[in-house]
């Protein structure tokens, strides 16, 4: 053994806090590699393998000979609280620059220019953001000796998990002149995936590979075909189930709404999603890591580099998009304890979800064409002033530019605060779009066939990972032949599902600000004396519960049903607005003109208050869901609509309408009604619009 | 698939890492390599037989520790290549806008600035738009941003006439007659070239250049950092970038004795290579213009100019040359093709008269080991560590012993030249 190999198992021993640890397979040679310039390693390992021990030791190793700081590029926005143990035990300190410690960037720079920052956490979005690679990164750039990137199957194309920041970290590392090694880790990649790296960052790429199976991982598929089915079954068989895990939604929405499911029944659970700020997200997941919580019921946003090795069981709501995907997040479970499982829920509707992502991966051509060509006849243009310009949402006009500026080379720049065409010559690679899109067809079938397969389900999940290696588990439900958990459920828990969901309604927050430009003679802030107040939609347009009569009332029968007048009168009951309405107005409507008007009358009776319909609309427009961002859709309502002032219009009033969306109309007749001397108005809608609020 | 614009030649990353800011404004250490200070060490190698390249190994290091001493620090320099994170993002950056870079090893790098500027031509040259322009010279139009209408409308009608007669225009960028000049070239269909003292990303992406840019009538280059802002001694520098991508120059108007188009011209007609120097005479013309004639300028003649201006100018360049050839007997020929400093790693080095002094005792001793090892192809690193001497000291072996025709190169390779008979080293 070399010397330097035995300082590596001595710092290994320290950072892992036993003194007869030893290199597992790979790891020494791993490092012994980094040490020299020119390597360029793609290191594929099961998470909890020991992947951050290599840089971490390759780094403690490399500042020893004088090199310059590791810049290490995660997903993450810090390292797990045990990993900053391991690097401190080894008299590594760890910083990390993200759009959420902001006020702590110049401290880490100075740390950094005083060479006191050994391994600096960047991540990927921060790294394509212009300003801050500019202002930010480069000055701190001139010392990196090691440069490491982590979740590195992102890289591809082909990935189930293409980002297109990485695209830049691509270009980068393709730019990185051979003086600096690089290591990139990750832990799922099939062997397409492992090429499509191979060809992106250049033959001299070593690839090191380890096996991905978990000993102790019991895996389950269950088909239930409805929402109510995997409701009841998750608050029948949760409590049960061993230690605590993690309930993975494919939708921000669903991930509240099962876990407030699970706290009527008593289970704590809670949910997590990239929507929750960064603060909130770390309690999560400590109390998930310290046992205090059953579940969380998660998005992806819960992932990468989450490292809990007695996770006791991992459920999957819906059947996610590929096997890769799956493998990924159910793989977190069975590391370190004896037995954990691994269960997916199908149902009916994961399918429709799964096509939308793939159909809205990349933004249609015709979004591509309008902002280039706009983009062309300018001197450079801001996002807001690109809305004001174009029917595009602010999401849509973000999507194409994001696509468009990690091309290589990019056609579209941006400086300062503005987007500009670059002068090349460019064309969309919509064959490549199209394969890619074929691909994730393809990966979606593979999920349908693992649902149905009859062969062990770890061995189905190995192959689809390019591992050969693996023999039948003999303790997946296919192996041993029947349910590890039952797949019935109670029809008391059934029934609560039933009413549970008939009862869950939504939100609706109030607008704050009038667009740019303005509305009727309105600008800048709304004053709190025209606001509406928080409003409630009964349903989720088309989702079960009562979305799907909504749907059916507006565009089958023309007349809502009377089931849905009750809902929305019980809804009134349990929200208790205050000051209680003492009178109700609708939103009308040109085309419709009955539909909406004609539930208010039987809602204002059955509620025993009058049904004064004093908005007036003066003008045609365009209906507002043609409207594409907020901008558009606030100035579709200029001018539209009047109050016709009457007797009994003092009180607090509850403005209808059957469907809300940008919540524009909301605003500005709430607006209006307070200015003609109104109370409150409190907005109350049959169905949200949850496309547009995906995630 | 599109060309990669990011992914550089180590030569051209090495004269990157040693000379470019990339876009700090800041002065930080290390200060990269002043033009004079990289000449020198440029040199330095040369004598080794190395390359750029060459300092971006571990043996690259410990040669700049050892040999790089005087008025350069060896420290400086180590800590100038260790930028490598840097340069990656500063060169993702710059060229994800469109933009590309040369470095004086660059084959593609303009052989006229070499030509004319020699030691003085710019280690790095940013640009964007059609590279190919730059070799193709042209009318260089200079004049003062300040200038009245009657100017302006001058410029438009000379650019507008040379670019009909498929001449190019090779311009500075600046407001008035620079940017007038350019543009009106691209407006009757001509190509034109532009020398930018500052802000070049600005100028890649902006409105104006846009449509030239992409037809690939226009290249826009700077030696300074792309995202440099105006700095006069960089403005004033630039003028003679302009005058060595032009065949020949007219002002359009010149302060006297002040400003940088007095400065540049006055300095091009102080050349020995210099081009055709050609100064309006008519119209608003400002006092800086007649003293040019006196310096050796020559009149432009008047309007209206017809179709053979070009061969009206070209006769009078050719007598204004016979004139001053009796004073100045030294004149270098404009076809003269000057190497690239390092040629690019592709071609095999050829053989050239200029060898190195090296101890002729060390190569005839090493020879029969280098020849035992040469029985099959390796590559030069595989000799140096088999000799285990420097890869520079190899190469300097190797292209004597090609010389000698006792070894051949194929492609990165070298192997024993079987078909040469006399080994008379081997023999003895």
């Amino acid at each position: 053994m070399s010397d330097l190999q035995n300082s590596a198992l001595q710092l290994l021993r320290t950072a892992l806090q036993d003194p007869t640890a030893t290199f597992r397979d790979g790891q020494w040679e791993a490092i012994a590699q980094l040490l020299y310039p020119r390597t360029r390693l793609l290191m594929v390992q099961r998470t909890g393998w020991g992947k951050s021990l290599v840089y971490f030791l390759t780094t403690r190793l490399l500042r020893n000979q004088g090199m310059g700081p590791t810049l290490l590029i995660s997903p993450l926005l810090a390292l797990m609280r045990n990993q900053i143990a391991a690097a401190e035990r080894i008299g590594l300190q760890a910083a990390t620059i993200n759009s959420t410690n902001q006020e702590e960037w110049q401290i880490v720079q100075e740390q950094l220019l005083n060479n006191q920052v050994d391994i600096l956490l960047i991540s990927p979005e921060r790294l394509a953001n212009e300003e801050f690679r500019e202002q930010v990164l480069l000055p701190l750039s001139a010392r990196i000796g090691f440069f490491v990137v982590d979740e590195a199957h992102c890289i591809s194309d082909w990935g189930h998990d293409f980002r297109p920041d990485f695209r830049r970290i691509v270009r980068i590392l393709q730019a990185l002149p051979t003086t600096i090694s690089v290591l990139a880790t990750t832990a799922t990649a099939n062997n397409r995936v492992t090429n499509d790296i191979l060809v992106q960052l250049g033959s001299n790429l070593k690839v090191v590979r380890g096996k991905l199976t978990r000993q102790s991982l019991c895996l389950q598929n269950i088909s239930l075909p409805s929402q109510k089915d995997k409701l009841a079954w998750l608050a029948e068989h949760l409590p049960s189930l061993p230690g605590s895990g993690i309930i993975y939604t494919l939708t921000i929405q669903d991930s509240k709404q099962v876990a407030e499911w699970l706290k009527t029944q008593g289970i704590d659970a809670a949910p997590y999603s990239g929507q929750l700020e960064n603060p909130e997200r770390q309690v999560l997941e400590q109390r998930l890591l310290n046992n205090e919580i059953k579940a969380l019921v998660a998005t992806s946003a819960l992932g990468m580099g989450f490292d809990k090795p007695d996770l006791g069981f991992v459920i999957h709501y819906q059947r996610p998009g590929s096997v890769v995907h799956y493998y990924q997040q159910v793989g977190r479970a069975g590391r370190a304890v004896s037995q954990a499982y691994g269960i997916l829920l199908s149902g009916d509707r994961d399918r429709e979800i799964t096509d939308y992502f793939i159909e809205s991966a990349f933004p249609p051509q015709s979004h591509i064409e309008e902002i280039l060509t706009i983009l062309a006849e300018e001197n450079g243009l801001s996002v807001s002033q690109l809305e004001e310009r174009l029917n595009l949402s602010r999401g849509q006009i973000e999507k194409v530019l994001k696509l468009l500026s990690v091309e290589s080379p990019s056609p579209v720049a941006k400086l300062d605060s503005r987007w500009y065409v670059t002068p090349i010559n460019y064309t969309v690679d919509w064959d490549k779009i199209h394969r890619l899109t074929e691909i994730r067809r393809q990966e979606q079938a593979k999920m349908l066939d693992y649902i149905n397969t009859s062969s062990c389900l770890m061995v189905f999940l190995a192959r689809e990972l390019d591992d050969d290696t693996t023999t039948n588990c003999d303790r997946c439900a296919v192996c041993l032949d029947k349910p590890l958990i039952p797949e019935t459920f109670s029809l008391e828990k059934s029934q609560k599902a039933i009413g549970f969901l008939l009862r869950s309604n939504h939100i609706i927050e109030p607008r704050k600000r009038w667009p740019s430009g303005g509305i009727y003679s309105w600008k800048g802030n709304i004053p709190p004396a025209l606001q509406a107040d928080i409003g409630r939609a009964l349903s989720l347009w088309g989702d079960a519960g009562w979305g799907a009569l909504v749907k059916q009332g507006k565009y089958q029968d023309g007349h809502f049903n009377d089931a849905l007048v009750n809902a929305v009168a019980e809804l009134i009951q349990h929200w208790q607005p205050n000051p209680y309405p003492t009178w109700i107005t609708c939103v009308p409507s040109l085309i419709r003109p009955e539909l909406v008007p004609n539930f208010s009358e039987r809602l204002a009776r059955q509620l025993n208050i009058p049904f004064l319909p004093c908005v007036r609309k003066i003008k045609p427009n365009r209906p507002q869901k043609e409207m594409r961002n907020s901008s558009q859709q606030a100035r579709n309502l200029d001018g539209v609509f009047e109050i016709m002032n009457g007797q009994g219009m003092e009180g607090s009033v509850f403005l209808v309408d059957d469907m809300v969306d940008s919540r524009w109309t909301f605003t500005a007749i709430a607006a209006l009604l307070r200015q003609a001397g109104s109370g409150k108005v409190f907005p109350l809608a049959l169905a949200l619009n949850s496309l547009s609020q995906g995630e | 698939m599109a060309t990669f614009a990011h992914i550089l030649p180590p030569d051209t990353q090495a004269i990157l890492l040693l000379c470019a800011g990339f876009g700090q404004s800041r002065q930080t250490e290390p200060m990269p390599l002043s033009l004079s200070e990289y000449s020198i060490l440029a040199q330095k190698l040369q004598q080794q037989n190395l390359r750029p390249a060459d300092l971006l190994s571990t043996d690259g290091k410990n040669w700049i520790l050892d040999e790089i001493n005087g008025n350069l620090n060896p420290h400086r320099i180590v800590h100038l290549l260790e930028r490598g994170a840097m340069l990656a993002v500063a060169v993702e950056g710059w060229t994800s806008k469109g933009l590309w870079i040369l470095s004086r090893s660059d084959e593609a790098y303009p052989q006229r600035l070499k030509r004319k500027l020699k030691q003085l031509s710019p280690p790095i040259l940013y640009g964007v738009g059609n590279q190919a322009l730059l070799s193709v010279g042209g009318l260089a139009i200079v004049g003062s941003r300040e200038i009245d209408d009657e100017g302006l409308q001058y410029t438009q009608r000379i650019a507008e006439n040379f670019a009909e007669q498929g001449i190019q225009i090779v311009s500075g960028g600046a407001r008035g007659v620079d940017q007038t000049a350019m543009l009106a070239a691209a407006a009757v269909g001509g190509t034109s070239v532009g020398v930018l003292a500052d802000s070049l990303i600005q100028a890649a992406l902006s409105k104006k250049y846009r449509d030239g840019l992409r037809a690939g009538q226009l290249a826009l280059v700077s030696p300074y950092d792309p995202s440099a802002g105006f700095n006069p001694g960089n403005a004033m520098n630039r003028n003679k970038y302009i005058y060595a991508l032009a065949d020949r120059a007219l002002i359009v108007n010149s302060a006297y004795e002040k400003g940088g188009t007095w400065a540049g011209a006055k300095e091009e007609l102080k050349q020995e290579s210099q081009i055709p120097v050609w100064v309006r005479v008519e119209g608003n013309i400002l006092a800086g213009n007649h003293q040019l004639l006196k310096l050796g300028a020559m009149p432009f003649p008047s309007e209206p100019w017809n179709f053979n201006i070009i061969s009206l100018l070209e006769e009078a360049e050719h007598i204004n040359k016979m004139e001053i050839q009796e004073n100045t007997p030294k004149q270098l020929s404009l076809n003269e093709i000057i190497p690239p400093e390092f040629p690019p790693m592709e071609l095999d080095i050829q053989p050239n008269k200029h060898t190195l002094p090296l101890p002729k005792d060390a190569y005839e001793a090493v020879l029969p080991l280098l020849l035992h090892h040469l029985n099959e192809l390796k590559e030069d690193q595989e000799i140096a560590d088999l000799l285990d001497v420097g890869i520079g000291q190899v190469r300097a072996w190797l292209k004597r012993s090609i010389q000698e025709k006792l070894v051949e190169k194929k492609k990165t390779k070298y192997v024993l030249n079987r078909n040469h008979q006399q080994l008379p080293l081997l023999n003895s």
